[in-house]
């Protein structure tokens, strides 16, 4: 007979095996990311670059943005593993709770009212932050009247329609210079942050993960309901927290990047689906290194290297998202998270 | 009637830098056909008749053979000279043999209201500034040090 013992061998054997695979496969693509391209810098170039134009495309083109791949793709991901386990529902993402679509507001509002300091992103990026937080707060006022998470679910959901609503109304109104530009900021894009902003999300995330990671016992009791008999106080307490963390995480992200399609949802349903487990011991740093490594694969699809036109990277993980959060809702009619 | 000027060999890039992406006009465009006819070589080659986006790489890779960029922004960009450096820092591009650029601001010109009816005043600029002269209608040359 198979003891607990063994099982739980098992499962550490396993989850080795695949951060290993994870880190070959991020590696891997990495070097392809950074050897492919128009400017025709070969492999051996990466490593030592010959002359100072393929210096410059690998210091201030590939190199932030691989840089910014690994780590939006890492902190989508990590974001949304955290509210599915904060509603318990495998097909919420980090775009669910409204931020995404407050930090959208943000930058429509800048984009539309032409405010611009040349072109630096600092206007939209500051309103980003700033729009999103305000509905992260918004939120948090009116979650404490409410008894269940969905329905600040639903508030989250709401304030996406009443900031879609708002967006459509200065699309309306807007230029063809302002259109276009908000258009493409919606895309998403790997191509915007430089070092010191990829430093800020670094360590947001790197903040944020030893939060989370500390708390991973209380998360795996949350989850299969055992808190909410022990300790309502203390559930509650880890709620607030774990929502505050996944939205200054996602508020950052879309800030910089743009808001970033099915990553956050589709990449904790496949770490869950690869190794069989809700442990978020194993899931946390699977979930990172998996959302890392699909992020650098979409990027590096959207870059289409071998032409001179890029694809948008929302297209690109939307494509990749889509059939997994189908599967899983099939999946779901049979078996809870 | 079609005026062509002379083909002095100078090259020239256009583009604009949204969010991530540049947005270039196509070798068969109203702007490549202007350039080519003021005698310049644009360095666009794709036959494409409207505007692509181009990723950052697909741009630097064509910038840096660049002498000209001709720029068309509504944004007001106060800069009366600028150094390599600055154009690089900001538009992660690398200008190894830009001379300058040939700037039009759409608020301080009636070029939308214009242009299009008068190709030949639009004409007359490129070819001036594109033989080292300063153009009187659209176009004022920002140099790059």
């Amino acid at each position: 007979m198979t003891s607990i013992k063994d099982i739980l061998l098992k499962e550490k054997r396993k989850f080795r095996l695949w951060m290993l695979i994870l880190l070959l496969v991020i590696t891997v693509f990495s070097i392809l990311e950074l050897s492919l391209g128009s400017a025709g810098i070969s492999f051996v170039e990466v490593f030592s670059p010959q002359n100072e134009y393929a210096e410059f495309v690998l210091r201030e083109i590939r190199i932030p943005r691989l840089l910014t791949a690994i780590l939006i793709g890492a902190a989508l991901s990590f974001s949304g593993l955290v509210l599915q386990t904060v509603f318990r529902n495998p097909l919420v993402g980090p775009s669910v709770l409204g931020i995404s679509s407050g930090a959208s507001l943000g930058v429509a509002l800048v984009t539309m009212a032409g405010f611009s300091l040349g072109h630096s992103d600092i206007p939209k990026v500051f309103a980003a932050i700033l729009f999103s937080m305000s509905v992260l707060l918004l939120l948090f006022s009116v979650a404490g009247r409410f008894r269940d998470n969905a329905s600040v679910l639903i508030v989250g959901m709401l304030i996406s329609y009443l900031a879609g609503a708002v967006v459509d109304i200065l699309i309306f109104v807007s230029d063809n210079d302002a259109l276009k530009e908000y258009t493409l900021w919606g895309m998403g894009s790997f191509s915007r942050m430089n070092y010191g902003e990829i430093l800020v999300v670094a360590t947001l995330l790197l903040v944020a993960y030893i939060i989370v990671y500390k708390n991973r016992h209380l998360m795996n009791l949350y989850l299969i309901g055992e808190l909410d008999e022990v300790n309502e106080k203390r559930k509650k307490r880890l709620i607030f927290l774990l929502i505050i963390v996944a939205g200054i995480i996602t508020a950052f992200v879309t800030a910089f990047c743009g808001p970033i399609a099915f990553i956050g949802i589709a990449i904790p349903n496949l770490m869950r689906f690869v190794l069989k487990i809700s442990d978020h011991k194993y899931l946390l740093p699977g979930t990172v290194l998996l959302g890392a490594a699909v992020a650098v694969m979409c990027d590096l699809l959207s870059a289409m290297p071998w032409s001179d036109h890029s694809l948008p990277v929302n297209a690109v993980t939307s494509l990749f998202g889509i059939p997994i959060i189908v599967f899983m809702i099939f999946k779901s009619r049979h078996k809870s998270l | 009637m079609k005026a062509t000027a002379k083909k002095n060999g100078v090259k020239v890039i256009a583009g604009e830098y949204y969010d991530g992406f540049w947005s270039v006009p196509g070798s068969s465009s109203y702007v490549a056909i202007m350039v080519e006819d003021a005698g310049g070589e644009y360095l666009v080659k794709n036959s494409a008749p409207s505007t692509i986006q181009m990723n950052k790489e697909a741009f630097a890779e064509l910038f840096k053979n660049a002498q000209y960029w001709r720029k068309l922004t509504p944004m007001n960009w106060k800069a009366q000279s600028l150094r390599k450096e600055d154009v690089e820092a900001e538009f992660a591009v690398f200008p190894v043999h830009l001379k300058g650029i040939l700037y039009c601001d759409v608020n301080k010109t009636s070029y939308f209201e214009q242009a299009l009816l008068h190709p030949d005043l639009e004409l007359q600029d490129l070819i001036t500034e594109l033989s080292g002269g300063e153009g009187k209608n659209f176009y004022r040359l920002i140099p790059v040090d």
